[in-house]
């Protein structure tokens, strides 16, 4: 008895001891209007670990804490679950909060505009800035038929409706690039969807569609091992290194239609004191000039370089959006719902 | 009681299978999203109804005890209380109170496991696996 | 025999301190998530996965692949002990081994599931080493005919699991299709009965899930039950020992099992559970012991858990000879891979041999390791589950509640996890088993998909389902499942008539 009893005091004691640990910081802006930290932030990350936006996430904190770029440190919080949704709608039930921010990925923007939801990505978040590309190209078997992107449109044109065209499930970003090709080449191609990039290219690789869309990221050690081959890119421009570079853009073939990028950054919790936002865009600036982001980060994953702070990135973010959902209109996919 | 499961599953059977419709049986060319629910559905309804006919017949009972609504209102008390003292506190809490009130244990044993088991818990999710837990009034601290 | 003198490299490598460290302490944390009731691999690799971050490559997976496959033996545990499995391949485990505990032999239940899981574990890792990338080349042959049929094939062989009520089994059949149709469908990606809750979008966790169903079920049984006694009485550890005849018996199954398990592992998206499943039906139709099958028999045990560990290891083949994960887990690692700056594909073994053969060499180290640890923890285990079930239940209680809120730190799935023990508790109460439920939630999303697949990449033509060897092999493998019983019946009559 005696023992249990000690037992309990000591874990009161230690409850009471812990306290002060978990006291909160509350947001300081000073009588100037500069905003200084004084509690850790949260990048809250809307997936499992090991995926982009948590790769992105974790860099975001490596580098700010590790140059002792702010006064306290970033810490990642993983919160996957209904796609992005429960990630999503946790930062924006923090509305204010300075010190809960998202890892910021154009995927799921989309996700959230395509399935209607109640709350729309900018009711729950404000974008702080996007800091990288991450671009899109379309991939083919190197022991294939297929040799260059003229290639896949002769054998498309000539037999309407065989071309397999592999690419992620309906109503993502992929789609896109599927539509704005049909539209603007008038290629009649099946579109085959997959659960993930990993899977596209599992298939590609086994021969069981005959196209591929994937980021370069995920496709770089097939294509450098020589199995894969990009053929043509999505971006406005070729992306740069010797693996990707020989991939002409869609401007190039003359369809400068077929246009679009995706793009990674920071969000933070809608309606964060304004002093708040010009700090963390101005972090974020800070961030993307080192050498570590561009060097470890950008070229390591063959993301391309960025920078577009908060109100120019709510505006393009929002021509993203529109497009894709004027496409989406165009084609019917919305007719098939209900 | 028996009849309880069965029942339960034809409703929701026939919600699923109605709803299946707006979700299309058919959609480009393939199947969509409704076929596979539409299957799960009628399914459900047939082998409910097999379920309780027989049931019927056999006079078979189940041997239901009100016994088990208690660990349901215990996990539903653990809910509420995790908003007001936090989630780790209100389990060892619960574990103390289910020992005392319902199992008739001895205080001391019941403190001793119940502040055992949160001080693992917490050990194991919050400092450890760095699990976001709700904290309730020691947020506010 | 190149590759030998590659993996005595490896292993020189593995045999550092600091990477037999990192293997021992993989195996430790996977011994315990995975044996926690509701946490499994994934889990555990992705809570795990952020500190590695930073580390020396190859200690950091030599670490996590540890943890990976040591969950596997440690999710047997809390299936076989009590009733709930930590991840999905542990579901079948946990039909005989917690009929062995009711039975009062948790220690054979445990120690078939131990040598077992070392037996695949270690055939997987052979057959890793000596044809890694042929294998994975095989696994590109499946592509979504191939699966569907494969998967359809596991679903026709569930009439073997129902045992005596038919339509009971069949219910649960319905119920699990029900559960799985909830979330994304994959003709459209529009989300499909989420009943306005952000955390169904994307369908039902498997985690609060197989929590409730089971654990929290499995705790109202023994509420109701009422006897103040333990789980397993009269546990002896002289129990726990298997005899001779007892290793004869399972020998062959691990072996046997673990050979297919590595090949259903290497196959994109298959995986541990699909593995797992054919093992234990497969055992069921052939074995001598066939009938001990399903009311708690070391094979029943001893099959599913060599063919999941062999899984396991065979999902590795894609994952370093073309950087494609074969499952989620693997999935999990490979993001992994990137972040500590490698680039995962065809160029790993020529660029990173280092890495990529220590890697090996240490499986084979970590596959030692976990079961000296398993044993160790046996006897452990085995009195935990002696205690009074006084302390038992709130304790259970308390521990699902927190498994279930750790999976997405929601109260959503909480909630979930009661609602699912609730229905748990009245398929109970029916008779009507719960496991072909949970077999057709792991397996009819993957049909559902495959199928869609199929239909896209012909639009609409159904003949891609006959286009090769493979189809026609699990056709006929399908047709005979379904006819047997009537061929069965033909056979007997002819026989009697002669």
């Amino acid at each position: 008895m005696r023992k249990m009893r000690m037992v309990a005091l000591l874990a009161a004691i230690l409850i009471v001891a812990a306290m002060p640990l978990m006291a909160k910081g509350s947001a300081e802006v000073s009588d100037d209007g500069t905003f200084q930290m004084t509690k850790e932030a949260r990048i809250i990350v809307p997936a499992n670990p090991g995926g982009g936006s948590d790769i992105s996430a974790r860099m975001i904190a490596d580098i700010v804490n590790r140059n002792h770029m702010t006064e306290k440190n970033f810490v990642v919080e993983n919160r996957p679950g209904g796609a992005c949704a429960v990630g999503y709608n946790y930062v924006g039930s923090q509305k204010g909060d300075p010190y809960t921010l998202l890892s910021l990925h154009s995927g799921n923007i989309v996700v959230s505009a395509v399935n209607g939801w109640e709350m729309q990505w900018d009711d729950l978040t404000d974008i702080i800035a996007i800091m990288a590309w991450d671009d899109i190209t379309l991939c083919v078997r190197t022991d294939g038929p297929f040799e260059t992107i003229e290639d896949v449109i002769e054998y498309a044109k000539a037999n309407p409706g065989k071309l397999r065209f592999g690419s992620d499930q309906r109503g993502n970003t992929s789609q896109l690039g599927f539509e704005l090709m049909r539209k603007y080449i008038g290629l009649d191609m099946n579109y085959v969807q997959y659960d993930s990039s990993g899977d596209v290219a599992s298939a590609l690789l086994g021969g069981h569609v005959d196209v591929g869309i994937l980021n370069p990221g995920e496709c770089i050690g097939q294509v450098r091992g020589g199995l894969l081959k990009p053929v043509v890119t999505f971006a406005p421009e070729r992306i740069s290194g010797e693996l990707f570079g020989d991939a002409p853009t869609f401007i190039e073939l003359g369809y400068p239609e077929i246009t679009y990028r995706e793009f990674r950054g920071l969000s933070g919790a809608k309606d964060m004191p304004e002093a708040a936002l010009n700090y963390y865009v101005d972090l974020c600036k800070r961030i993307t000039e080192t050498e570590e982001w561009n060097v470890n980060y950008l070229e390591a994953n063959n993301l391309q370089p960025a920078f577009m702070p908060h109100e120019e990135a709510m505006q393009f973010t929002a021509d993203h959006v529109n497009q894709i959902m004027q496409t989406f209109e165009e084609v019917g996919y919305f007719d098939l719902l209900n | 009681m028996g009849y309880v499961f069965p029942g339960l599953s034809i409703l929701v059977g026939i919600y699923w299978a109605v709803k299946a419709f707006g979700y299309r049986l058919w959609v480009l060319n393939g199947p969509g999203g409704g076929l596979f629910p539409l299957i799960a559905g009628i399914m459900a309804i047939v082998f409910g109804a097999v379920l309780i006919i027989r049931r019927y017949r056999t006079r078979e009972k189940a041997d239901f005890s009100i016994k088990s609504v208690l660990p349901i209102a215990g996990v539903i008390g653990i809910i509420i209380a995790s908003y007001i003292i936090g989630l780790i506190p209100a389990l060892g809490v619960f574990i103390i109170l289910w020992m005392v009130i319902y199992e008739k244990e001895k205080w001391g044993k019941s403190i001793a496991v119940g502040v055992g088991t949160a001080l693992v818990l917490w050990l194991v999710f919050d400092l450890w696996l760095a699990v976001p837990l709700p904290m309730g009034v020691f947020e506010l601290l | 025999m190149e590759n030998i003198a590659l993996l005595l490299h490896g292993f020189s490598i593995a045999f550092s301190l600091e990477n037999m460290a990192a293997a021992i302490f993989g195996a430790v944390v996977g011994l315990i998530i995975g044996a926690m009731p509701g946490l499994g691999g994934i889990t555990g690799v992705s809570l795990l996965l952020p500190l590695t971050f930073g580390m020396n490559p190859t200690t950091a997976i030599i670490a996590l692949a540890g943890l990976y496959y040591s969950t596997m033996y440690g999710g047997a545990f809390s299936a076989i002990l009590l009733n709930i499995p930590g991840d999905s391949p542990a579901v079948v485990t946990s039909i005989d081994g917690f009929k062995l505990t009711q039975k009062g032999l948790p220690g054979k239940a445990l120690n078939a599931s131990t040598v077992s899981s070392f037996i695949g574990g270690t055939i997987g890792i052979i057959i890793l080493t000596v044809s890694g990338p042929l294998l994975a080349r095989a696994g590109l042959a499946f592509g979504a005919p191939e699966l569907a049929l494969l998967v359809l094939f596991a679903l026709t062989s569930i009439g073997w699991l129902l045992g005596d009520d038919i339509p009971g089994g069949l219910l649960a059949t319905a119920i699990g299709l029900m559960f799985a149709t909830v979330g994304v469908d994959p003709a459209l990606g529009q989300s499909r009965y989420s009943f306005g809750q952000i955390s169904l979008l994307s369908g039902i966790s498997f985690i609060p899930m197989v929590v409730g169903f089971f654990g929290f079920a499995q705790v109202i049984d023994m509420i109701i039950a009422g006897d103040d006694g333990a789980v397993a009485t009269h546990v002896r550890i002289r129990d726990c020992v298997p005899t001779w005849k007892e290793i004869k018996m399972m020998l062959p199954v691990s072996i046997r099992q673990g050979i297919i398990g590595t090949f259903v592992g290497v196959m994109p998206g298959a995986g541990a559970t699909t593995s797992a499943f054919l093992s234990y039906i497969m055992e069921k139709r052939i074995n001598k012991y066939r009938d001990e099958i399903g009311t708690g028999s070391m094979i029943g045990v001893a099959a599913p858990e060599s063919s999941n560990n062999a899984a396991a290891a065979g999902a590795f083949a894609p994952l370093l000879t073309l950087g494609i994960p074969g499952g989620a887990t693997t999935a999990v690692l490979l993001g992994g891979l990137m972040m500590w700056g490698l680039q995962p594909g065809p160029l790993l073994f020529t660029e990173q041999p280092d890495f990529v053969w220590s890697l090996i060499a240490s499986m084979y180290i970590g596959n030692v390791i976990c079961l000296v640890l398993a044993f160790v923890c046996i006897p452990v285990l085995v009195r935990a589950i002696s205690v009074s079930k006084k302390v038992l239940v709130p304790v259970i209680i308390a521990v699902c509640v927190i498994a279930a809120y750790a999976n997405s730190y929601t109260m959503f799935d909480v909630v979930l996890m009661l609602i699912c023990g609730v229905l748990g508790y009245l398929m109970k109460i029916s008779n009507i088993p719960t496991t072909p439920m949970l077999l057709t939630f792991v397996l009819g999303p993957m049909l559902e998909q495959y199928v869609r697949q199929s239909f896209d990449m012909t639009r609409g033509d159904p003949s891609i389902f006959f286009r090769g060897g493979i189809c026609w092999f699990f056709i006929i493998l399908i047709l005979l499942v379904s006819f047997s019983p009537l061929l069965k019946k033909l056979y007997t009559k002819a026989r009697s008539k002669a």
